[in-house]
């Protein structure tokens, strides 16, 4: 942990001896961060449905009830039906895999790319460090909007692609705060005691950096989760994304349903209520855990400890 | 930034010269099928066309314009010129040159849409914490970042069409031809476009001033029996927009991205139309055009950014 975070909450230091990083992160959101805790409620809620689709949609994610078409949510279809009678509730259930898998992948591809880079662009600084952080500069130039479109364009869509694309790019931009972590810790006498007693630098990077760097690392993890989930919502609402006719609920949102909408509002309703509310849920946690980990970044209470401005009395 | 703007243009080149092989064979079919000159057109004739027929550092340097051409003109990215687009045989630059002002004024019109809101509520916020004022100004910038962009554009295109018979217009009214109307197709994109910025720089604003307002100066202006005016405007937010405006500036290719999304929903022939109709016909040097064209403008803004510093802050100077 670092020097801020003691200070500020000396009283969480006295506990925290003996727990690790991931129990002590856990006990202080329970205690400090009840909208995050909210925020991961969805969030396990959304995983579980995720995990067990096939138990609780009803019918399959493809499954066609020709007589059914375009029905309005009732006690057979909850939701209501799409153009070709597939049960919107079933697809939006079989969704969530899709994005669970996107989120969680996505995020730990950019935490593994994010390292990578930041650690060796931010400790062996000189000349590795220049020419990585100008192609980095380089590459955070194009909006990462851009970058996936252009990129799915050539590789042709589908669930591995996505993954790939998002993972990359975020990861790639976010090296940043890691290379920053990095230099500011490489510097500490411990790392010049290691390597008096001649580690090597592999050592040094992954006994003695990487476990100080673990704050932001986790940070990058729970932030950008939601952030996956939401870009590829919006590559598969262009046609970018996940191919149909996989249930995806940013797809649901686009293509061949989109004419029937104005038959069927449900059809727009729904998807894009599941998408909002696992993005406001994953937002919140990830704010949660950011603003416990890295004190630069605190929003509003956590810093002051409920503390208000002062202001004359008139 | 010359390095930026080199490794800016190799990569948007490398990008193009990644086209997988098969996607030339696949290109030719398309194309011969599309104008009816099924033997004319070989994949070593697109491949010459294409200029990939030659090593490819005389490939990079043609298409920036320091290597003379097969007729040994100098025609690249330099000289103004990004090629000829496969299917519409325009050149590129005139293609996007023509949808230019559209995407501009999206732009611009969101981002002063989700300024003029966000730093006004942030401001609020802040100086009025842990009010009902202060909670409602946080819901509406936390939805404002949770709500997808491309979501919320289908329901307006959607609802107010069922219940009330009206919905946003989808064709394009040019801006010389009716100016009244014009900006009025613009201002529900401009919206939700400028959603996300808005939502985060009310949150930025909102943490920085809260920061900014415990400081000793601050103490000292209020002392000095300032009006609350001058305290939270002349002395606090000045301060506090440094880091805002950083987030801002970092910000800038995410609005730019999104208007891919929000021209594609409510049809304006801005740059985003353009880019997602070359994506769906393969037209790689229109790709590789609008890649040039928009990460040079977010360079630009970078500049801007670090103009806009000086400004804020007197102690720094760029010499």
């Amino acid at each position: 942990m670092t020097e801020g975070s003691r200070e500020i909450s000396p009283g969480v230091e006295e506990e925290r001896k003996g727990r690790g990083l991931l129990a002590e992160l856990f006990i202080r959101l329970i205690k400090e961060k009840p909208l995050g805790v909210v925020g991961g409620v969805i969030v396990l809620i959304v995983l579980l449905v995720a995990i067990f689709a096939n138990f609780i949609a009803p019918y399959g994610m493809n499954e066609i009830h020709p007589a059914d078409r375009l029905g309005p949510p009732s006690a057979q279809y909850w939701l209501g039906t799409d153009q070709i009678g597939r049960d919107l509730f079933s697809r939006i259930v079989y969704g969530a895999r899709i994005s669970i898998s996107v989120g969680l992948a996505g995020s730990a591809l950019t935490t593994v790319v994010a390292t990578l880079i930041g650690l060796i662009s931010g400790f062996f600084g000189g000349k590795t460090d220049i020419t990585i952080q100008r192609f980095v500069d380089a590459w955070m130039c194009f909006p990462p909007l851009l970058i996936y479109l252009s990129v799915m364009a050539i590789l042709g869509p589908g669930l591995g692609q996505v993954i790939a694309v998002l993972g990359i790019t975020r990861g790639i931009a976010q090296s940043r705060i890691v290379r920053g972590a990095v230099i500011g810790i490489k510097e500490n006498v411990y790392v010049e005691a290691a390597r008096s007693i001649g580690a090597s630098n592999t050592k040094i990077l992954i006994r003695h950096i990487l476990p100080n760097v673990m704050a932001p690392i986790i940070t990058i993890l729970a932030v950008s989760c939601g952030y996956m989930i939401l870009s590829e919502a919006t590559l598969s609402f262009l046609g970018f994304g996940v191919p149909p006719p996989n249930p995806t609920w940013g797809g649901m949102l686009s293509g061949a349903g989109r004419r029937f909408m104005y038959h069927a509002p449900w059809l727009a309703l729904w998807p894009g209520v599941a998408l909002a509310s696992v993005v406001y849920g994953l937002n919140m946690f990830g704010d949660a855990v950011r603003d416990i980990l890295d004190p630069r970044m605190r929003g509003g209470l956590g810093r002051y400890g409920g503390v208000k401005v002062e202001k004359p009395k008139k | 930034m010359i390095p930026t703007i080199f490794l800016v243009t190799v990569l948007v080149f490398a990008l193009v010269r990644f086209i997988p092989g098969d996607v030339i064979d696949l290109m030719v079919s398309e194309m011969a099928h599309g104008a009816g000159m099924e033997t004319e057109l070989t994949a070593e004739h697109l491949r010459h066309v294409m200029g990939l027929d030659v090593p490819i550092h005389i490939q990079y340097g043609r298409w920036v314009g320091i290597v003379p051409n097969q007729d040994g003109s100098f025609s690249g990215a330099l000289q103004g010129d990004l090629g000829m687009s496969l299917w519409r045989y325009e050149s590129v630059r005139w293609e996007i040159f023509k949808r230019l002002p559209v995407s501009f004024e999206l732009g611009l019109f969101a981002i002063m849409i989700a300024l003029s809101l966000a730093l006004p509520i942030g401001t609020y916020s802040a100086i009025r914490q842990d009010t009902m004022g202060d909670y409602g100004g946080r819901t509406v910038a936390i939805l404002a970042i949770s709500i997808p962009s491309f979501w919320l554009g289908t329901m307006i295109m959607i609802y107010p069409s069922i219940y009330l018979g009206w919905s946003p217009p989808v064709k394009y009214i040019p801006l010389v031809a009716d100016p009244l109307a014009n900006l009025g197709q613009f201002i529900i994109p401009a919206v939700i476009l400028g959603m996300y910025l808005s939502g985060t720089t009310m949150r930025m604003t909102r943490t920085m001033m809260l920061e900014v307002l415990r400081q000793d100066y601050i103490r000292t202006a209020w002392s000095k029996g300032l009006r609350e005016r001058t305290v939270v405007l002349r002395h606090a937010l000045k301060n506090a927009l440094i880091p805002v405006v950083t987030m801002v500036g970092l910000l800038m290719p995410v609005v730019i991205g999104g208007s891919v999304v929000i021209e594609t929903i409510f049809c304006l022939p801005g740059i985003g139309l353009l880019l997602i109709d070359a994506l769906r016909t393969r037209d790689y040097p229109v790709i590789s055009g609008i890649n040039l064209v928009l990460a040079s403008g977010v360079l630009v803004i970078n500049l801007l950014v670090d103009l806009t510093y000086a400004w804020l802050d007197p102690r720094i100077q760029y010499k």
